[in-house]
């Protein structure tokens, strides 16, 4: 008769991401980066964002970003016109970043050359919540041309968030959803802030730029 | 789909527990997934399932473990339980209210719920 037996593991199934977010946090705190992980609904407005965040930024930080998503090349270009070192992450299949591909981005890098980093996770809000990057702020990006339901269906995500951002608030009427309605969902899920924005119209960016601003200042 | 990333992680973890452990085969695994991850379980169980064929572990039982979701308070630091809708079937918190069940405050943080663990292994030997 074979000898059955149990073993105790406990272990964290996530605990080698973990492991890799502090070690990523740790670099980063070691050469005072400032790192936003930028996650959100597919087609929400991260690249746009990202892009004014850089125009308005970089007369005073020295920026660098890390596009990912599963062909990364198109949002990278977008980027690198505002003529920022891009970093592009190709993820294939995979539907979200982990520290890991943070932390292989980063190799061939002088991290002694930019004080801010923007990682534009995969479009995706159930997946990159799991996965802890390194960064110092979670930024969360919706519009509302995800329908105003759309917070509500994904709420940790949003619990999680430093600041969720609503934004193509210029097309709210054409969509007919309530820009409104997405920011007291955000705000009832526990996101820390919620703003709302319109890349399109220029509304709300200065409390973007406002936002990034204090957690730089902060870390 | 990131079920198919951690059914990976637990697979390896599991088959690397066994083979130091010298077990002839893997006849149940027990996985603690919390009430706030964002993982499918009927899902994961299907991946570390396929994944486990043709190796020592093929056909073992796979048990999944809830752990509610748990906040806690940063104006009175209590911990209270994540409210679940008991009508929510497919435990998806449709509403969910993170806020503190002794004062009201909504400025609390998840502090359980959103854990992934491999529990333990049964193997024999
Ligand atoms: N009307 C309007 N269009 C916007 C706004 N912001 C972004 N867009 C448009 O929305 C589309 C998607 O914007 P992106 O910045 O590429 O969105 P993304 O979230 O980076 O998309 P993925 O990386 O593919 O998930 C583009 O055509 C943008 O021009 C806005 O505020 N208003
Ligand atoms: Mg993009
Ligand atoms: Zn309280």
């Amino acid at each position: 008769m074979h000898k059955v037996s149990d073993v105790k593991m406990g272990q964290d199934i996530l605990r080698i991401n973990r492991h890799i977010a502090s070690e990523n946090r740790e670099l980063f705190d070691r050469h005072g980066i400032t790192v936003f992980n930028v996650m959100g609904a597919i087609g929400s407005g991260k690249t746009c964002l990202i892009e004014h965040a850089i125009e308005m930024l970089k007369g005073e930080y020295r920026i660098a970003c890390i596009a990912g998503d599963v062909v990364a090349s198109y949002d990278s270009e977008r980027m690198a016109r505002h003529g920022v070192p891009v970093i592009p992450v190709s993820t294939g299949k995979e539907c979200h970043l982990d520290a890991h591909f943070v932390e292989h981005a980063l190799e061939d890098v002088d991290l002694a050359s930019f004080d801010v980093l923007f990682i534009e996770n995969v479009g995706n809000l159930i997946c990159p919540a799991d996965f802890d990057l390194g960064e110092h702020a979670k930024v969360v990006v919706v519009s509302v041309s995800e329908g105003d339901d759309i917070v509500l269906k994904h709420p940790v995500i949003f619990k999680t968030a430093d600041l969720t951002v609503v934004n193509k608030v210029d097309i709210a009427p054409y969509v007919g959803a309530s820009a409104e309605k997405m920011h007291k969902d955000a705000v009832s899920c526990g996101s820390s802030s919620v703003i709302l924005t319109s890349c399109r119209k220029g509304e709300g960016l200065a409390s973007w730029v406002s936002f990034l601003r204090s957690v730089i200042k902060g870390t | 789909m990131h079920e198919v990333t951690v059914a990976q992680s637990v697979v390896d973890a599991v088959l690397g527990e066994a083979s130091a452990q010298g077990a002839r085969a893997v006849t149940s695994v027990t996985l603690i997934f919390g009430e706030l991850s964002l993982i499918n379980t009927e899902q994961i169980s299907f991946w570390i399932a396929s994944f486990f064929e043709g190796s020592l572990a093929e056909g073992a039982e796979i048990l999944i473990e809830g752990a509610p979701g748990k906040v806690e308070c940063r104006d009175c630091g209590a911990i209270s339980e994540v409210s679940v809708d008991p009508d929510d079937k497919l435990s998806h918190y449709l509403v969910p209210d993170f806020s503190c069940a002794h004062c009201g405050s909504p400025h609390t943080f998840i502090c359980q719920g959103r854990e992934m663990l491999i529990k333990s292994i049964q193997i024999t030997k």
